[in-house]
């Protein structure tokens, strides 16, 4: 049975030895070692006796418990870019082998007899709807602006095309990194640098132009 | 017997291990599309016992070690 005076001289000696190595206590895989009472308990006991099969325990399970530790952080990673690489596998797979329906119920109306009715079953996604469908008019098209419809002509066809997809077609980001194969912070960066692009295009313009709309007066 | 014993309390139960982290794949499965993700969980759990068993994780610090590392 422990006496307040062996309990409060273990307290001590584990304090001033965490005053001692601060750094040390700071480390995380420290923090979750001692999360373990009985390690906390084990370093008390080598700290007031100093006896070696206590450090030596010590030692053992500190190294199991950072073995752990580096598992988990290897299982943890693998899973991510695994789970990554077999998505873009699997995409890469089907976008090869196309599954086509057949249609092979006998329709009196038709003339032919194709049984190939639909070609894009991969990804169902309204991506591949929208691409096919698009409107008619480009983004540079339906515009009013003169200025602006230069500016939009010193732009390489990325540029326009990003712009194209998000302003005249509505797509999201998500939806356009999916259809280009990039990332959506990629197209993201893609999308604030033509705007930038733009702006700067624009100033350009209009300070070129400020000459010409004092004179004409319009 | 008591050697094996010992060697045994040092290795951390893979098994456990997987099933801590089950969490984790099942997070990760959602980077590919529902049809899949059965698949992935499989081939995931196997990749992780394979790999396991290939490397050994050793050659990690001791208390007293780390504890240079800070002083």
């Amino acid at each position: 049975m422990k006496n307040y005076r062996s309990i409060s001289k273990e307290e001590d000696l584990f304090d001033s030895f965490k005053k001692n190595k601060e750094a040390f206590f700071e480390q995380s895989i420290v923090i979750s070692f001692f999360l373990n009472k009985k390690n906390e308990i084990l370093l008390k006991k080598f700290l007031v006796t100093n006896e070696k099969r206590y450090s030596d325990e010590l030692d053992l399970e500190f190294r199991k418990h950072y073995k752990k530790a580096r598992i988990v952080k290897y299982i943890s990673n693998l899973s991510y870019f695994y789970s990554i690489d077999f998505d873009k596998k699997q995409r890469a797979h089907n976008e090869r082998y196309l599954t086509i329906l057949s249609d092979f119920s006998k329709n009196e109306d038709s003339d032919t007899t194709n049984p190939t009715i639909d070609y894009f079953t991969q990804n169902s996604n309204d991506v591949v709807e929208e691409v096919i469908t698009l409107k008619n008019y480009s983004l540079q098209d339906q515009l009013e602006d003169k200025i602006l419809y230069q500016a939009l002509n010193k732009l390489n066809p990325k540029q326009k095309e990003v712009l194209e997809l998000i302003y005249n077609h509505n797509f999201k980001l998500k939806e356009i990194a999916k259809l280009k194969d990039k990332s959506p912070q990629s197209i993201s960066q893609l999308h604030k640098y033509t705007l930038k692009k733009i702006r700067k295009e624009i100033l350009a313009l209009e300070d070129g132009r400020e000459g010409e709309i004092y004179e004409t007066g319009t | 017997m008591d050697e094996k014993v010992k060697s045994m309390k040092q290795e951390p139960n893979i098994i456990e291990i997987l099933n801590s982290m089950d969490p984790k794949i099942k997070k990760v499965l959602k980077n590919t599309k529902p049809q899949e993700r059965e698949n992935l969980e499989q081939e995931i759990k196997l990749k992780i016992l394979e790999s396991v068993e290939r490397n050994s994780f050793e050659d990690t610090p001791g208390f007293w070690d780390f504890l240079k590392k800070f002083e």
